[in-house]
C-alpha cells in the first residue's frame, strides 16, 4: 500500500484517539458514559446517528452486493433508510426525551422497565442487545481486520488488534461521549469520502450514460432499480430499513443525550441526507465495478466483497484511496464505538438490575465491560468464527423484530403490556435466529426471496398487538398518568417541579 | 375504542396481510400494505393532535398517497421494457430514474415536512381520550394541589 495511503489512515487515527484523550477527561459519571450527559445539540447528535447506522456491512457489504446484483440493494435498503429517520423521529424523538426527564434513563432497558413496570422486560431487552452487540462486534472486528492488513501489510489478526485497540482506547475512557465526537468526525469525512467516491466512480465508467449504455448491452436486468433481486425481496427491504430502524438500539438511545426538544426539529433532514450521500459511493463504486468488470477492463475477484478496496487501489489516486479507506474504517469504527457502549450498558445495569443485582460503581464497571466485549468479541471473531457467523444473525433483523413493538410501538400505543413486551421480544429473536441459522444449514421454510428479518419483525408486531390486546384487562397494565401524556405527545408535567424519582 | 387503539388494529390488519404477501411471494401484497403502513405509522407518531390538527392528519394521508403514486408511476413504466429503454433520464433507464429522482428524495422530503411541521408536532396540547381518562383524573387532582 503506498506511503500516501498509511499516512492518511494513520493521521486518521490520531485525530481519532485526540478526540478520546478529550472525551474521557470529560466523562465523570456513568450518565456521562452511557448518555454524554444529556449535552448534545442536534448537529452532532444527527451526524452521530447516520455515522453509526452507516457500518462497514453497508459500505463493503452493499457495494459488492450492487457488483453482483444491481441496483436492487440501494432500491431496497439504502432508499428506505432515510425514510426511517423521519419515521424515527416522529415515533420516538419527542417520547424518548420525554421519559428521560422521568428519571435516570441511561439505557434501552431502563425504558423498557418504565414503560412496562416490569424488571422482566427490561431483562429480555437487555439480553437482546448484548447478543445483538455481540454479533455486531464480530463483523465489525472481521471488517477491521481485513481493512488494516490490507493498509498496514500485517496479517489478519494483527490488523484487527491493531483496529480493536484504537477503538478501545478511546471507548473505554470516553464511553459514548467519546462515540459520538469521534461519530462526528467520522460522519464527516464518510460524507467528504463519499462524494470524491462518487466522482471517481462515475468518471472511471466513463460517465452514467456510457455506464447504462453496457449495462444494457451485456445485461439489461442490472440497469433497471431491482436489479438481480427477486421481485418480494424489495418490499421487504424497504419494511425492515425504513420501520425497523427506529428500534436499532444505538440510533435510540441517542435520543437520550439531547440537551433540548428544539433540537429535534432538523434530525432526520441532516441524517436522512448524510446517510444518503454516504449510499452515493456504494452505488457509485459498485456500478462502476460492475461496468468495468462486464468491459473486461477490471482485475479478476474471488469475491465481490474484494470489490470496495480493488477499486480504489486500482482505479483513484492514492489520495483518494487513503481519504476513502479512512472512511471506510470510519464506518467500521462509528458503529462499532456505539455498540461496544451499548454492550457495556447492557452488561452493567440492564441484566443485573432484571434480576434485583444493581452493580455500585457502574462507571468503573463500564470501563471493564467495554474492554471484555473488546477481547471476548475479537477472539470470537479470530478464533471462534462460527459463533460469529451464528451471532451476527443478531443484526438489524433482531433488533427490529424483538424491539420495535416493546420500544417503539409501546411508546405510542398505551394498549401495549408487558406480556405483549416479553412475547414478541422472545418471539423475535427465536425466529430470526431459527430461521437464519437454518438458512446456513439449507433449511428454508421461508419461498425463495423473502428476507428472514422482515418475516420475523412482521410477526413480532403481530404477536405484540395481539398479546396485549389479550392481556390489557389484567391488573398492572395500566401506565402511570405522567407516562400516559408522554406516549400520547405531549409534556412531562410534574405539579410542583420535582425531580422525579428514578426507575 | 380510542382512534390509537383503531389505528394499531389496522396496523395488525396490515401486518397480517404483509405476511400473507411474503409467504406467497406476491410483492404487491407487501409493499402496497406497507406503504398504508407507512401513514398509520405517521398519524401514531403526530400523537393524539392529529384528531385537532387537520395539516398532521393530511401528512399522515399524504405521504402515503405520495409514495403510492409514484410506486403507481414505476409500475405503469415497468411494463414497458425497462432495461432496455432507449429513452434514457439523466442517464438512467425511466424505472431507475424513477426510484432514484422521485422514490428516493421523497424520504427526504418527509424529513422535511417533520422539520416544516415541527411545531405542530412538538406541540403538548394532546388530547385526553376516553382509555385514560381514569388515570389523567388522577393527574389532574395532582396538577390543582399544585
Amino acid at each position: 500500500m503506498s506511503m500516501t495511503i498509511i499516512a492518511i489512515v494513520a493521521a486518521y487515527l490520531v485525530v481519532v484517539l485526540m478526540i478520546g484523550v478529550w472525551a474521557t477527561r470529560q466523562t465523570k459519571t456513568s450518565g456521562d458514559f452511557y448518555i454524554a450527559g444529556r449535552s448534545l445539540g442536534v448537529f452532532v447528535m444527527a451526524i452521530a446517528v447516520f455515522s453509526s447506522i452507516q457500518s462497514g456491512f453497508g459500505v463493503v457489504g452493499g457495494t459488492s452486493t450492487v457488483t453482483a446484483g444491481g441496483y436492487g440493494f440501494v432500491t431496497g435498503v439504502m432508499i428506505a433508510t432515510p425514510l426511517g429517520f423521519a419515521l424515527t423521529w416522529l415515533l420516538v424523538g419527542k417520547r424518548m426525551m420525554g421519559v428521560g426527564d422521568m428519571g435516570e434513563m441511561y439505557t434501552v432497558g431502563d425504558v423498557a422497565e418504565l414503560r412496562y413496570q416490569s424488571q422482566a422486560a427490561r431483562g429480555v431487552v437487555g439480553f437482546t442487545v448484548v447478543l445483538g452487540v455481540l454479533g455486531y462486534l464480530g463483523t465489525q472486528v472481521l471488517a477491521m481486520g481485513i481493512v488494516v492488513a490490507a493498509i498496514f501489510d500485517v496479517s489478519t489478526t494483527t490488523g484487527a488488534i491493531i483496529g480493536m485497540s484504537v477503538l478501545g482506547l478511546y471507548v473505554i475512557g470516553g464511553g459514548i461521549l467519546a462515540g459520538v465526537y469521534t461519530d462526528l468526525f467520522q460522519g464527516v469525512l464518510m460524507l467528504v469520502a463519499s462524494m470524491v467516491a462518487f466522482y471517481y466512480a462515475l468518471d472511471s465508467g466513463g460517465g452514467i450514460t456510457s455506464m447504462t449504455h453496457t449495462l444494457q448491452e451485456k445485461a439489461p436486468a442490472l440497469a433497471t432499480p431491482f436489479g438481480l433481486s427477486p421481485m418480494v425481496t424489495i418490499p421487504c427491504w424497504i419494511f425492515l430499513f425504513s420501520l425497523g430502524g427506529s428500534a436499532q438500539p444505538h440510533g435510540l438511545t441517542k435520543f437520550l443525550m439531547l440537551r433540548e426538544r428544539n433540537s429535534l426539529r432538523w434530525g432526520p433532514l441532516i441524517s436522512g441526507t448524510g446517510y444518503a450521500i454516504t449510499t452515493l459511493m456504494v452505488l457509485g463504486i459498485g456500478s462502476a465495478v460492475s461496468v468495468l468488470t462486464i468491459r473486461g477492463e477490471f482485475p479478476t475477484m474471488s469475491s465481490p466483497d474484494e470489490a470496495f478496496t480493488a477499486y480504489l487501489t486500482e482505479f483513484t489516486p492514492p489520495i483518494v484511496a487513503g481519504l476513502v479507506i479512512a472512511g471506510l474504517l470510519a464506518a467500521i469504527m462509528s458503529t462499532g464505538s456505539s455498540f461496544l457502549t451499548l454492550g457495556a450498558s447492557s452488561v452493567v445495569r440492564d441484566i443485573p438490575r432484571a434480576i434485583n443485582f444493581p452493580v455500585r460503581r457502574e462507571l468503573l464497571w463500564s470501563r471493564i465491560a467495554v474492554g471484555a466485549l473488546l477481547v471476548l468479541s475479537t477472539a470470537f471473531a479470530l478464533y471462534i468464527d462460527n459463533v460469529v457467523a451464528l451471532l451476527g444473525t443478531f443484526g438489524w433483523g433482531t433488533f427490529a423484530a424483538s424491539l420495535f413493538p416493546a420500544l417503539v410501538l409501546g411508546m405510542v400505543w398505551q394498549g401495549g403490556t408487558k406480556h405483549g413486551a416479553i412475547s414478541s421480544a422472545l418471539v423475535g429473536i427465536v425466529l430470526n435466529f431459527a430461521l437464519e441459522v437454518g438458512a446456513k444449514y439449507d433449511w428454508t421454510p421461508l419461498p425463495d426471496g423473502v428476507v428472514i428479518g422482515a418475516f420475523s419483525f412482521a410477526v413480532s408486531l403481530v404477536v405484540y398487538i395481539a398479546v396485549s390486546m389479550a392481556t390489557r384487562a389484567q391488573p398492572g397494565s395500566e401506565v402511570s398518568a405522567q407516562l400516559a401524556r408522554v406516549i400520547d405527545g405531549g409534556p412531562v408535567d410534574l405539579p410542583d417541579g420535582r425531580v422525579p424519582e428514578t426507575v | 375504542m380510542r382512534s390509537t387503539d383503531r389505528l394499531v388494529m389496522l396496523l395488525l390488519l396490515l401486518a397480517c396481510i404483509m405476511i400473507a404477501g411474503m409467504l406467497t411471494t406476491s410483492w404487491r401484497v407487501v409493499l402496497y400494505p406497507y406503504l398504508v403502513v407507512i401513514g398509520v405509522i405517521i398519524l401514531l407518531g403526530v400523537g393524539t393532535r392529529r384528531s385537532r390538527d387537520s395539516v398532521l392528519m393530511w401528512m399522515g394521508i399524504g405521504v402515503p398517497l405520495g409514495y403510492l403514486a409514484f410506486y403507481l408511476w414505476l409500475e405503469v413504466a415497468m411494463q414497458g421494457d425497462g432495461g432496455a429503454s432507449t429513452n434514457l433520464v439523466a442517464g438512467v433507464v425511466p424505472t431507475t430514474a424513477i426510484y432514484f429522482f422521485a422514490i428516493w428524495p421523497f424520504g427526504l422530503v418527509v424529513g422535511g415536512l417533520y422539520a416544516l411541521f415541527h411545531n405542530r408536532i412538538m406541540s403538548d396540547d394532546v388530547i385526553d381520550e376516553p382509555h385514560n381518562r381514569s388515570v389523567a383524573r388522577g393527574d389532574q387532582a395532582l396538577g390543582d394541589r399544585a
